[in-house]
């Protein structure tokens, strides 16, 4: 058991502001994880070297890898704070070091600004347009293989992890990122959602869209949550596919 | 002028009460302090109750869902919100079945049940084991499909700071502050709701989310709403501790089979798995052979507190059981469990390091849910004995235009939640508030929020202004942060599973000097810029009033009721070997059950002064369902139901009656 | 690209990058897959001519060679350039073998291009660098195996054009059988785990079977090269005696 923990926190005071880089030590206590490094950073914030400093902000709410808040590049790699243990970061390197995703723009410290993916969820149209909140009655019927080719998919946090991975998603490129893609097959998988299926389709059809996968399949591996993003992406662009064709013919 | 609802808190309540309301075509602003999906609601596990075919073809109703709730709350609940919300439990079920949720389904492609605490029908249908996660996103996205349409405005990583009350009391608005530029706004509103969910945060570290500080239902509460039945907090009795917080492990594990268990002999330091089953203790499947694992939970952790205080803990730090799945792990297969399971299953893998398909889990409880907060009316429905719906007084505060609905309300669970309840009473009271804040607005007298006079919006953001700019430049010696620990340390000891009237006398006396040295609170940031220092300290503050709350509830009340438990008052059960002797040491018992009904089946209500609160208490509605001996049919307690029922029962009926009167003559 | 108005571009995003991966398919891939077997099944100067000659007699020729083989290529490397340059690579943080393999993809794509531009000026088009071209030579009377020898021979040392070879042939092939794989997920043909899997293993063996068949071209070549001589319109001496025999319109089928 060590007797301090020694963090490394890349920091910003402002949206593009210039990052720096301070260094922390703290008493280890155990099973700790990164978050409670920073609650004990955030309760005592001085630096190493000993200077008092402002609370590292960082962004987290359920502390269980359930809400997708708390990603950010810990060692080198994006993952959730939350789940991040301290003893087997110390395992990775001696100190362990914080960095914000780099996909993202930085609000402050760790805090980045994730709004895209939101705004992507509303480009694809990710929900199930029913026609009334009243009582009309059961919905479909649904396989058990059905609903279980969907709950996969719908345990998307919204964390950007498989934006952080992609080499397609960067300041170069509009790609919209797997996320986006995989609950565009969430809903289109669902009965009713299937009646839409083609304005979801259409909706990665553009530039930014599925075809601007580069099939670099990092997402899927990064995906703290398992989503089968690969497979969603091969789904959505069979589908597109199709749609293309069938719209060519149609129209 | 068009008129708006300001909904406060965007997790399964105020995501109903939001898309409900759009649909009625009312705008919206939903203001939040995190982005709505990563509200806590994800954090629910195991899944939403509703009478089902299943349990219907086995003799279930509302009317048993009713009841068990009731008598899984003690009796605290006021029965017509209850009884509305179990009727109305089927239809929430079928619209999250319509608007997607990719719920478990049977191999007919029906909803998968499973049976969860306190009943005996297996009601629960679940997405895996990330219910609350998957309804949230549901709800989540009907509301992105409003926003797209521009018919709700979100506020998103915005913090509520106080609602706007005309000369009249009237709310008429909230002033809410931009966490990343500190930037305040007045929201004129029509309607301003409470959805803001818990505050675990009070106990330091709870199972709840690090938004659940209550610092929303503080605010209100020093607005001058009610603050009822704070006392009443639930422990859940399986979770996993960590340095952050203390994480959930649903009751959906004991609902697919989970056993919980301690070695029988006291310091038995084997591993579990060396341990045989002879000599393993099943003490809740023992004492209560009907609800076994599944007894409700305030039950099943003291049971746990007891096991562990005999010393069969098998943890030597804290109080620790083992819940088992092993043994279903290999009799079913593995991948049934992880598919209904998976989230629970992977959180402990990732946590522990173990994997509870191998080796029992070591769980202990920890405060999971707050069944008290705001208080809020209801107009009962007089023939059916539910509510009238499309009322304006459903669900709303005693401030008139501020409503609470969600578990920031203090309804429908009394003194004791049943798992998987909350989900439902969540989306239930956001569905239901939305026709009653619509009579509201087109019944409203005088000048719509866009009318009033600007100074009212001004002044309110004036004042707030000056509040923040006073804490942000404090410069006191107490670190937020450590205080924030001391409450914790402090309510955790004194106000969780067993209260004390001289611990509690002490506890109230020690926060109120927290609540004075809450004043003299050092900011680390003085910064204009997505300050957290801020935001946290500001909710220190609200957490040591509504922790004055609770501790002044749990003191004042001088009996065992669900939650809330003081030995000094509990009524021990009757023994005798002799069998008249037991008939009439059972009799006592029913007598005494008797009079603590009658003193004590209320709601206790908070309102809110500089010293502290100040109680008073409101009749509960226990007009159908009377109450009676709540044993779960633990072992040696046949005696007190067959009393109960042949001598005290047709009393009981009277207990409830005067709430119902005085509801029915007051509104 | 500048003549095209960007909103064209953008109408029809999705078509032009299926386009860019169907074409690395059919015609491209069909086409190296036929071009590195006919250039091992070749190993002597005579079969060499023969093959040539056959391809050089077809009818439309400019057609297909334009049509079928330089537009897509042109196409397919284009626009994969206008790809390439949008990703950001992360190998150095997420080393997972597919995220190597999608930077190979990028980088061999540049190699095959730069070696295939090469290629086409050493031969094809080697009157446009001063050099003679491929039907040239042949109008020239020299047979189209000299004209490979004496290809080879000038600008840069034979070892050196065998390494450039070399190189220009490891891109393409990756770059194909990788192409291949990420072209199954892209049109949805391997959804799942297994089957991606499973295809990455068959392009693993194709890939190994066209680098065969690559190398065994070049070496066959290389071989000859070092073991022959010259005559004075830079052929083999050995060879010589065949020239008469290779008329335009000679199939292969009749040769003996």
């Amino acid at each position: 058991m060590p007797e301090t923990v020694t963090v490394r926190v890349q920091r910003q005071d402002q949206r593009g502001g210039r990052p720096y880089t301070q260094e922390f030590r703290l008493p280890y206590k155990p099973r700790m994880n990164v978050i409670s490094v920073l609650q004990d950073i955030a309760c005592e914030p001085r630096t190493a070297s000993g200077e008092d400093t402002t609370p590292v902000a960082w962004d987290c709410a359920c502390l269980e890898e359930v809400c997708g808040a708390c990603s950010m590049v810990i060692n080198g790699k994006v993952r959730q704070a939350c789940t991040a243990l301290v003893d087997n970061l110390l395992k990775e390197q001696p100190v362990i070091d914080l960095r914000p995703m780099t996909k993202f723009p930085v609000i402050r410290d760790l805090v980045v600004d994730r709004s895209r993916m939101f705004e992507a969820l509303k480009q694809v149209k990710a929900w199930i347009p029913v026609d009334t909140y009243g009582d009309v009655g059961e919905g479909p019927m649904i396989a058990p293989e059905q609903a279980d080719s969907r709950y996969p998919k719908s345990r998307c946090m919204t964390c950007g992890c498989c934006l952080e991975v992609c080499p397609q998603v960067n300041e170069h490129s509009d790609f919209i990122g797997p996320q986006a893609i995989a609950q565009a097959v969430l809903f289109n998988e669902h009965p009713t959602g299937a009646m839409t299926a083609a304005t979801r389709l259409e909706a990665l059809m553009g530039p930014g869209g599925i075809s601007d996968c580069g099939n670099s399949q990092n997402c899927v591996k990064a995906c703290p949550k398992e989503v089968p993003l690969t497979e969603a992406i091969a789904i959505a662009g069979r589908a597109t596919t199709w749609h293309a064709i069938k719209r060519w013919f149609t129209k | 002028m068009s008129q708006r609802v300001v909904v406060i808190g965007g997790g399964l309540a105020g995501l109903a009460a939001s898309m409900k309301l759009a649909e009625e075509g009312i705008a919206v602003d939903l203001v939040s302090m995190v982005p709505v999906k990563r509200s806590h609601s994800v954090c629910a596990q195991g899944g939403i109750n509703s009478t089902n075919k299943f349990t219907r073809a086995q003799g279930d109703s509302e009317q048993k869902h009713f009841d068990d709730t009731v008598y899984g709350g003690e009796f605290l609940n006021n029965q017509p919100m209850v009884k509305e919300m179990a009727y109305w439990a089927p239809k929430v079920v079928n619209l999250l079945e319509r608007i997607g949720v990719p719920f478990n389904r049977s191999d007919e492609g029906n909803l998968a049940v499973r049976r969860f605490g306190g009943t005996l029908y297996k009601r629960t249908v679940y997405a895996g084991a990330s219910t609350g996660q998957q309804l949230l996103y549901g709800l989540d996205e009907q509301v992105r499909r409003f926003e797209a349409e521009g018919r709700i405005s979100k506020y998103e990583f915005w913090e509520f700071l106080g609602p706007i009350l005309d000369d009249q009391g009237t709310c008429r608005g909230a002033v809410v502050q931009d966490m990343f530029s500190l930037e305040l706004k007045a929201l004129k509103a029509d309607a301003v709701v409470m959805a803001t969910g818990g505050c675990g945060l009070i106990y330091g570290k709870s199972t709840m989310s690090m938004v659940c500080t209550g610092g929303a239902n503080a605010r209100a509460y020093k607005a001058g709403a009610f603050y009822a039945n704070g006392e009443f907090i639930q422990v859940h009795p399986s979770a996993i501790p960590g340095q952050d917080k203390l994480r959930l492990i649903s009751e959906g594990a004991r609902g697919e089979g989970g056993r919980v268990w301690v070695p029988r002999e006291p310091g038995d330091t084997r591993h579990p798995g060396q341990i045989p089953e002879g000599e393993r203790y099943y003490f809740l499947e023992e004492r209560y052979p009907e609800y076994g694992n599944l007894v409700p939970r305030d039950i099943a952790t003291r049971e746990i507190f007891a096991i562990c205080k005999s010393g069969r803990s098998v943890d030597p730090d804290t109080y620790c059981v083992y819940l088992d799945l092993t043994e279903k792990a290999t009799k079913i297969k593995r991948q049934v469990l992880e598919h209904k399971l998976g989230n629970i299953l992977e959180i402990y893998e990732k946590f522990v390091g173990v994997d509870p398909l191998d080796e029992p889990m070591k769980i202990f409880p920890a405060v999971h849910y707050s069944m008290g907060g705001l208080w809020v009316d209801y107009v009962k429905d007089t023939r059916t004995g539910g509510l009238v719906a499309g009322e304006p007084a459903n669900q709303r505060t005693n401030i008139p235009g501020l409503y609470a609905i969600g578990e920031c309300d203090y309804q429908f669970h009394g003194a004791n939640r049943l798992g998987a309840n909350s989900l439902l009473s969540c989306i239930f009271s956001g569905l239901f508030v939305a026709p009653g804040i619509k009579s509201w607005l087109k019944n409203m007298t005088g000048t719509a929020a866009a009318d009033q006079p600007a100074s009212l919006y001004e002044g309110a953001l004036a004042r707030h202004r000056d509040a923040y700019k006073a804490l942000i430049n404090s410069d006191g010696d107490e670190n937020p942060y450590k205080l924030h620990r001391e409450l914790g340390e402090l309510m955790t000891r004194n106000c969780t599973v067993v209260r004390d009237n001289g611990e509690l006398r002490e506890t109230v006396s020690q926060l109120g000097e927290l609540a004075e040295r809450a004043t003299r609170l050092k900011m680390t940031d003085k910064g204009n810029w997505t300050n957290q220092n801020l935001s946290f300290t500001r909710a220190v503050v609200d957490m040591v009033d509504l922790a004055r709350v609770i501790a002044a509830g749990a003191l004042a009340r001088d009996e065992c009721r669900g939650a809330h438990y003081k030995p000094e008052f509990e009524i021990p059960a009757p023994t005798a070997t002799d069998k008249d002797e037991l008939e009439r040491k059972a009799d006592q018992w029913c007598q005494r059950y008797y009079k603590q009904n009658q003193e004590w089946l209320k709601t206790t209500r908070a309102s809110y002064t500089g010293d502290g609160p100040q109680l008073s208490y409101e009749p509960v509605d226990a007009a159908e369902i009377p109450p009676r001996p709540r044993t779960y049919g633990i072992v040696g307690a046949e005696i007190i139901e067959r009393v109960w029922r042949e001598r005290y029962l047709a009393k009981a009926e009277t207990l409830g009656h005067e709430a119902e009167l005085s509801a029915s003559a007051g509104t | 690209m500048s003549g095209v108005q960007p909103g064209l571009l953008e109408r029809n995003h999705f078509l032009l990058r299926r386009l860019h991966s169907l074409s690395g398919v059919i015609p491209i891939g069909a086409f190296l897959i036929n071009h590195l077997l006919a250039n091992s099944l070749t190993p002597t100067p005579a079969a060499f001519n023969e093959e040539v000659e056959w391809i050089h007699g077809l009818p439309y020729l400019v057609f297909i060679e334009f049509g079928m083989i330089f537009l897509p290529l042109a196409f397919h490397a284009g626009y994969g350039v206008v790809i390439a340059m949008q990703a950001k690579h992360n190998v150095q943080a997420y080393g997972y073998a597919d995220n190597y393999r999608f930077t190979l993809q990028r980088v061999s794509g540049w190699i095959a291009a730069v070696f295939i531009v090469v290629h086409l000026l050493h031969f094809r088009f080697a009157g446009l660098v001063g050099g003679t071209s491929y039907p040239d030579v042949v109008h020239d009377g020299a047979t189209p195996y000299g004209a490979a020898y004496a290809g080879f021979q000038s600008f840069l040392p034979l070892a050196l054009w065998m390494i450039i070879y070399a190189i220009g042939i490891v891109a393409s092939v990756y770059h194909f059988a990788n192409g291949m794989c990420t072209f199954c997920i892209t049109w949805g043909i391997t959804v799942g785990n297994r089957s991606r899997r499973a295809v990455s293993i068959a392009m693993t063996g194709l890939a190994l079977v066209l680098l065969f068949f690559g190398f065994r071209g070049l070496y066959g070549m290389s071989s000859n090269f070092e073991a022959g001589q010259t005559d004075s319109h830079g052929l083999p001496a050995d060879l010589a005696e065949h020239r008469g025999d290779l008329g335009h319109d000679t199939r292969p089928g009749e040769q003996g």
